[in-house]
């Protein structure tokens, strides 16, 4: 069913706009697609003024690190102070003037589940009613408190040996970042809309269409983040995979670095060249891009979850400590969360594989057959 | 795979046909693709929406009786009667609330019958002062069936208490009198006018914004997706919130019948996309069914595993979840949220079979669009 959806989803632009405009020709449907020449950088201008524009991405990118922080500090905030961070967008020590946040974005795609928000709420008073109080004591089975690692780490785990922060962080890779990007802004409905997105009547110097801007907030998901607004100068959109922040981004450079060498270029030209599509009004050319974005996005998450998962697997086979396997397991457990969000699983897939994980004592219980059976299952639905 | 190569031969016909003069905007059958869109639109005015409203007006006239008895003899019985009367027309009520075109869409008639959560703050001032005018839109939440509610089921905690409402105080009576002629007079503009509208909405059968056809397929789906997901489901459980809205479930005062009467409206969004006969029986689920969305589509799908069946199926799964909830949404709110998210789920899942694939493969254009973005 779910094949059945993106199918259809690739053939809605021609439908749409598929009247022989007779008054003003914006669309030229005979064009052809070498015609279009993506530039060297993701730079667009109208008379000489950018028309490039996704402060709103980089505000909740930088809202959800600093929410990340404070889940890292012990007795960060209260329960209702982290969600008034998260659905208000506001009691940072920051000062947001964007008007922005982060929970009206958590699975708020037309395709994503209601159910899932609820989720990323309850992780805070886990955090603030079990983790925060047992901070510095050491857990055990059924017990939250501090894990040391046979190297030394320490963590801060539930229970069941579940780190809430990489919970968090992770879950909204897929959940805000990927979510937002391919199902929502990336979309042919979304950019289309109701056939009138790509108007450029009367735009003067530096301002954008509807659909140009959509485009450029799903860029902004993955290129938006910086750390400018507190003294800093790391930047994101400088490149193809810079790295900084802590979503997805992150992890595009990981996996351009590691396991699959060349993927934030084939990335970063896609969105190049289907930002230059929809300036041109090549909406074939713009849709197959966001098909090689979609295709891309989906492999991280899907890599990152086999990844965390089967080192812990194999750490656990190796005899080590159980505790060693916490860090990547939770980990593991938000890209699990994330990859409903992926073409690849459903939202009740994700929620067994989610139960499966935190079964009987969770983390301190869990087998390596079970983890390996986890990875065949996320390899044979991705291809990886 | 076939699917494919079908959508290029669709797209190709479409092209072909929109760059025709489109000079026959009233007499055209066809968009291009073979299928009687004019036996369409007879079934619809003919066979579900003509009948649909005089029905709905049967019982709005039944519940100004009950209403009438109830006032001039105040009751727990004469109470009952008039709750039991407008259960029963809020149920009729969920069939006709789609059809936002014609003098409806111009009269903003469902803003007038169904605006909640009802304001009983503006309704007790409206009372007080007696001065209102209820076609006024500065009422649009004082008057309709929520307002109803609340006079019959809001105001006050007992029954006595609120049958003494009206034995001392006649000013209640009169807005309870007001709210159902209000009611029925507007119904009344909307059903005259269907009388000549009939032919005009039957003869725009072509493929342009302002045809029956995409008009009345946007008014469908903008219902589904607003009327029902939104308003019945989404608002309450807390989707466009931060935090759940139980009080802003639909028959909030009456409290155990939200669920009744989303069964009706998804049994009328089914009825409506199969083209089902209105049956003034609402609990009969056989009879005939004449062109509507389910026999377009297979029209112009030959696959056997077809689009139509992915949204019957979808029916079936919301039906489902829903008929896990309880009676009294406001419970289910409270108590077990997730359920309600789960039944929305499969609501929103409908929403995007309707307005991406479905508009898709009928080559109609959205018109409207959200208006969300950074």
């Amino acid at each position: 069913m779910k094949n059945f959806f993106y199918l259809s989803l690739l053939f809605v632009s021609p439908f749409i706009f598929n009247s022989c405009d007779t008054d003003d020709d914006d669309h030229d449907h005979d064009h052809d697609h070498d015609v279009v020449v993506a530039p060297a950088t993701y730079s667009f201008e109208r008379d000489g003024a950018s028309t490039v524009s996704f402060s709103g991405q980089t505000c909740r990118l930088q809202m959800a690190k600093d929410i990340y922080d404070l889940m890292n500090d012990a007795d960060g905030a209260t329960v209702s102070e982290f969600l008034t961070m998260f659905n208000e967008g506001t009691g940072f020590d920051f000062a947001y003037t964007c008007g922005k946040n982060v929970g009206g974005k958590t699975a708020a795609s037309p395709t994503a589940s209601s159910t899932v928000k609820t989720q990323f709420e309850d992780m805070f008073t886990v955090l603030v009613d079990e983790v925060y109080p047992n901070w510095t004591s050491s857990a055990s089975i059924g017990v939250s408190g501090q894990i040391t690692t046979s190297t030394g780490s320490t963590y801060q785990v539930d229970g069941k040996g579940l780190e809430i922060d990489q919970a968090f962080i992770k879950g909204l890779m897929g959940a805000m970042v990927v979510d937002q990007m391919t199902n929502n802004y990336l979309t042919p409905s979304k950019l289309d809309g109701d056939g009138t997105t790509n108007n450029t009547d009367g735009l003067g110097a530096g301002e954008y269409t509807d659909m140009e801007h959509y485009w450029d907030e799903g860029y902004g998901y993955l290129y938006g983040y910086n750390n400018e607004h507190v003294g800093g100068s790391d930047n994101n959109a400088n490149g193809p995979a810079e790295g900084h922040g802590v979503l997805v981004n992150k992890y595009l450079k990981k996996l351009d670095e590691g396991s699959h060498p060349g993927i934030a270029n084939v990335v970063y030209d896609a969105f190049k060249l289907g930002r230059a599509a929809i300036v041109a009004g090549d909406y074939d050319l713009r849709d197959a891009q966001a098909n090689i974005i979609r295709e891309h996005m989906d492999k991280i998450i899907a890599q990152k979850a086999i990844d965390y998962l089967s080192g812990a697997a194999i750490t656990i086979e190796s005899g080590a400590p159980r505790e060693d396997t916490f860090h990547g397991l939770s980990e593991g457990y938000g890209f699990v969360m994330s990859l409903q969000f992926t073409s690849y699983f459903s939202n009740s897939e994700v929620n067994s594989m989610l139960d499966q994980m935190m079964a009987g004592n969770g983390f301190w219980d869990i087998s390596a057959d079970d983890l390996n059976s986890m990875v065949g299952q996320i390899e044979s639905a991705s291809g990886l | 795979m076939d699917m494919k190569n079908y959508y290029y031969l669709f797209a190709f016909f479409l092209v072909l046909s929109s760059c025709e003069p489109d000079e026959d905007d009233h007499n055209s059958d066809y968009n291009g693709d073979g299928f009687d869109r004019s036996e369409m639109l007879i079934n619809w005015a003919d066979n579900i929406i003509i009948p649909a409203y005089d029905e709905f007006n049967n019982t709005l006239n039944e519940l100004n009786t009950a209403i009438n008895s109830f006032i001039s003899n105040p009751s727990i019985s004469t109470l009952d009667f008039a709750s039991d009367a407008w259960l029963n027309s809020y149920k009729y009520w969920q069939h006709v609330e789609m059809f936002d075109i014609g003098l409806a869409e111009v009269i903003n008639y469902k803003g007038k019958m169904n605006i909640y959560p009802t304001d009983s703050y503006l309704i007790d001032q409206n009372i007080e002062s007696g001065n209102y005018d209820l076609d006024n839109n500065n009422n649009f939440d004082s008057r309709g069936f929520p307002a109803i509610d609340y006079m019959l089921h809001g105001l006050a905690e007992s029954k006595d208490d609120i049958i003494n409402n009206y034995i001392s105080d006649s000013s209640h009576s009169q807005y309870l009198s007001d709210l159902v002629n209000n009611m029925i007079s507007n119904t009344n503009l909307i059903i005259d006018d269907w009388d000549s509208y009939r032919d005009e909405f039957v003869s725009l059968s072509s493929n342009t914004a302002t045809s029956s056809v995409n008009k009345m397929t946007n008014d469908f789906i903008f219902y589904f997706e607003k009327g029902f997901r939104a308003n019945k489901f989404g608002i309450p459980a807390g989707i466009f919130s931060s935090e759940p809205l139980p009080n802003t479930v639909e028959a909030f005062y009456k409290k155990d019948v939200s669920k009744e009467l989303a069964i009706q409206a998804l049994k009328a969004s089914r009825n409506f996309f199969i083209g089902k006969f209105f049956n003034y029986d609402l609990e009969v689920s056989s009879g005939l069914v004449g062109p509507s969305f389910e026999a377009y589509i297979d029209y112009l799908y030959s696959d056997n595993d077809n689009l139509s069946d992915l949204i019957q199926t979808q029916f079936q799964e919301a039906e489902s979840k829903l008929s896990t909830l309880n009676n009294n949404f406001v419970y289910q709110i409270e108590n077990d949220n997730i359920s309600m998210l789960q039944t929305y789920d499969a609501i929103q899942a409908m929403v995007v079979s309707f307005k991406v694939d479905m508009l898709q493969a009928l080559g109609v254009s959205v018109d409207y669009v959200d208006a969300d973005g950074d």
